[in-house]
């Protein structure tokens, strides 16, 4: 166990390097941002000095090993347009990102759960069958379709939600609603498949045998069971909504990680970009972790290996 | 089963409970309630405040939200009339130095009176090493306190300038700059119309009228700045009553907004031209025959009507007709196919070529819907065009170094005086002027105006450079797009034609 948690460490800090490493090489390639940062009546020579200002006129190798050896100290260095740390920034923003992942999870777990349960359980039942109709469209409409119409009818037409910005806690149902369409359908459809395998177990049907009822075997034999791709599914779901919060948070204008990330593109505020990739990365690597450790709850055979 | 009921009823419950909350939540939020309340105006931008510091200041939605806090020495309104504002007069004493007299009994919003030493420490601050905005000062070289409501400025050469940097210098409190500069991003202190009151960082920023503002207190009382970068989610929001103005409004949209109760279009004519620059320094564009055959080829008109929805002005040279020096008598090039075959028959294409043309995708109004419709309108004259489409800021640093072949689509912004575009894209040793190629004829009128102190002959300087430039075809002129706002039928403003909102004059009826 502990030279597996020693390796996975090790991999991560590679890993992590390497998103450096690809973040920054991409960033820069496409040019620096001063030319775009400067009034029209700048010179060459303008351009020149606050290029060496902000530390742009250095070898990239150079730049990059400045990179690494602040960011081991923790120092993810200073955006460019806000004239801030950029890691002070990025956590600024998190709260926002955060609240907003968990209530779209919430909203996702709270339908997509009794969802699969119900349609594996009633199999072929008008539930199964709108179920799987809501699973199709919720992970094939883009999120960015979803969020103007769920504006359109809650905002503009009935008037009951705001449309965008985050302000009163009304703000936090469309964006949410949007955010956790695509993870409820997902999480409906491996549960639903998840149950209907462990359902045809032979040790079930010897539930069933012993005469138990069928709330119990359910509860105390196939949900447990049949929990564990749903497990996965959910983590892993949750790591990928942070960057599905890109597109949410831009269209609901909501002020969190995402949005934040797409401007420091588009300004190409490289030590920004930087430090909200690592940052996402960071909390990737820590779910993938939380996730081995709940596999080793549900499975005690986990354990023995 | 029973348990399986059970959760689902108790799932159930908690679904109902949710939307319940949440409908008790959002009650409805008008921004404009029924007189005589507070008059409180939302303003949705599309794109986050940064800083308010104005030496920071980058772009017009930066600007636009700094300037109600911050005001500069001069200034030009939405009309684009030119003003005195924290000075009330500047004259030349010698070629290289002036004397601006300022303003009495203005105070700051921390009450500090505003003096002489408040200019020259802003000036000195505006234009500190990584100050994005000291290259507005290019023609100054210092400014010195001669008493409480006078400063000398000293230009390095002649400074035909001078009013576009008095409209540059924001006026910030010496005794802050002095102790703690850094605090003005986050707590500004100026004197302008309204006071910054409340900043959550990416939600929204609330001002309130400054009660002694020395032109009166503002008749709105509130003011609130949100960033929506989505436009339909900045149309739902003016249509659903919890915004009262927006920028950008794309022309599809704008019969919808106009046919809403309560919401209306406000178009402005823009400074900002849409221009083709040609590379004139190789084949095929080196011939002057060949970059007037393209714009004879394009038809300006239709491109405004059916693209653009008809918001905007066909552009006959350089400069917008309000701007300072424009000339008049110049025309648009005519729609002329046959005249643009000809044309390059002379010049030896009667087949035509094929040539690069570059454009970025959405930094303009449909500027990929026009790209398309000029290469369709210059196949019919047997152009044909290679499309290289870019992201904004990689298009850009590479055509500012000179390395884009053919054509490339260009917008830019010309307020303060007919020359600034040339300065710019014209002169040989601009900072993009290498595509003209060289020109001594051009490069001689624009050294030569640069330094005439005689405002007429200048005047005549500019207008020649107008006609000749447009006669060289230099660029494929195309037009100025209207900038689109929408708001709330009930505020009373003025649509700016500077990218500038004024929120000092506007009201809410």
């Amino acid at each position: 166990m502990t030279i597996f948690i020693i390796r996975r460490f090790l991999l991560t800090l590679l890993m992590l390097f390497l998103v450096g490493l690809t973040v920054f090489m991409l960033g820069h390639l496409s040019g620096d941002p001063v030319r775009l940062m400067v009034p029209d009546q700048a010179t060459e020579a303008d351009i020149e000095r606050l290029r060496h200002a902000l530390g742009l006129d250095l070898p990239l190798p150079i730049q990059f090993l400045d990179f690494i050896g602040n960011a081991v100290r923790g120092d993810l260095g200073t955006s460019l347009r806000y004239r801030q740390p950029a890691l002070q920034l990025v956590m600024e923003r998190m709260p926002a990102t955060a609240e907003l992942s968990a209530a779209a999870m919430l909203i996702a777990l709270v339908v997509a759960i009794p969802a699969g349960i119900i349609s594996a359980t009633r199999r072929g039942s008008w539930i199964d069958g709108l179920t799987s109709v809501v699973s199709v469209a919720g992970q094939s409409l883009p999120a960015f379709w979803i969020g103007i119409m769920l504006i359109i009818v809650f905002a503009v037409q009935l008037r009951l939600l705001p449309a965008a910005g985050r302000g009163d806690p009304g703000s936090l149902v469309l964006p949410a609603l949007t955010l956790g369409l695509w993870p409820m359908a997902r999480i409906a459809r491996v549960f639903r498949s998840s149950i209907l395998e462990v359902l045809h177990e032979d040790y079930v049907r010897t539930a069933y045998a012993k005469g138990l009822r069928e709330r119990v075997v359910l509860s105390r034999h196939v949900l447990r069971n049949a929990s564990i791709p749903v497990v996965t599914v959910t983590a892993l779901t949750f790591g990928s909504l942070l960057g599905g919060t890109i597109i949410t948070e831009s269209v609901f204008a909501w002020p969190g990680v995402g949005r934040l990330a797409l401007e420091a593109i588009n300004n190409r505020d490289f030590p920004l970009m930087q430090a909200t990739v690592f940052v996402v990365a960071a909390i990737f690597v820590v779910i993938n972790f939380a996730l081995d450790l709940v596999y080793v709850w549900l499975d005690p055979r986990i354990r023995l290996t | 089963m029973e348990g399986l009921t059970r959760m689902r009823n108790k799932i159930w419950a908690i679904i109902a409970l949710t939307v319940l909350v949440a409908g008790a939540c959002a009650a409805p939020t008008t921004s404009a309630p029924a007189t005589p309340g507070p008059k409180l105006v939302t303003i949705l931008q599309s794109a986050e405040i940064k800083s308010m510091d104005p030496s920071n200041a980058f772009g017009s939605h930066e600007i636009n939200v700094q300037s109600q806090v911050f005001d500069t020495l001069a200034a030009i309104d939405p009309q684009l009339n030119q003003l005195p504002w924290l000075a009330t007069s500047w004259t030349m004493q010698t070629p290289t130095s002036w004397q601006v007299k300022l303003r009495t009994g203005v105070k700051f919003s921390n009450g500090d009176p505003f003096t002489a030493d408040d200019v020259v420490a802003s000036f000195n601050y505006l234009t500190r090493k990584d100050a994005l905005a000291a290259p507005n000062f290019q023609g100054w070289s210092s400014v010195e306190k001669v008493d409480d409501n006078t400063v000398k400025v000293t230009t390095k050469a002649p400074d035909i300038r001078f009013f576009g940097e008095l409209t540059s210098l924001y006026v910030m409190p010496s005794k802050l700059l002095s102790s703690g500069a850094a605090s003005l991003a986050d707590k500004p202190v100026g004197t302008g119309p309204f006071t910054l009151t409340e900043w959550v960082k990416g939600e929204r920023i609330v001002m309130e009228a400054n009660p002694n503002y020395w032109k009166g207190k503002p008749k709105i009382d509130k003011v609130t700045w949100k960033a929506v970068p989505e436009a339909s989610a900045r149309i739902a929001a003016l249509q659903a009553g919890q915004a009262d103005l927006i920028v950008n409004v794309p022309p599809e949209s704008v019969d919808l907004i106009n046919s809403g109760a309560s919401t209306r279009v406000d178009p402005a004519h823009s400074l900002r031209n849409i221009t083709l620059i040609f590379d004139s320094r190789v084949k095929p564009f080196s011939d002057v025959r060949v970059r007037q055959a393209m714009n004879y080829a394009i038809d300006k008109e239709s491109i405004i009507k059916n693209v653009l929805g008809g918001r905007g002005a066909v552009q006959a040279t350089t400069s917008y007709e309000k701007t300072p020096n424009h000339n008049a008598e110049v025309k648009p090039y005519a729609y002329d196919v046959a005249k643009a075959k000809d044309l390059l028959t002379q010049a030896g294409y009667p087949n035509g070529f094929t040539v690069e043309f570059h454009h970025p995708t959405g930094r303009w109004i449909k500027d990929v819907e026009v790209t398309q419709a000029i290469a369709g309108m210059l196949a019919k004259v047997g152009v044909q065009t290679t499309l290289s489409t870019g992201e904004y800021t990689s298009f850009f640093n590479t055509w500012a170094t000179g390395a884009y072949k053919g054509m490339t689509m260009i917008g830019t912004l010309n307020q303060y005086d007919a020359d600034q575009v040339y300065q710019l894209f014209l002169y040989s040793k601009g900072r993009w002027g290498a595509y003209v190629g060289k020109d001594d004829k051009l490069d001689g009128m624009y050294e030569s105006q640069n330094t005439e102190l005689d405002a007429k002959k200048r005047e005549q300087t500019l207008h020649d450079m107008e006609s000749y430039v447009h006669d060289q075809a230099y660029w494929l002129f195309l037009y100025f797009q209207d900038d689109v706002y929408a708001s709330n039928k009930k505020l009373k403003w003025r649509a700016p034609s500077n990218e500038k909102i004024w929120m000092l004059d506007a009201d809410l009826s």
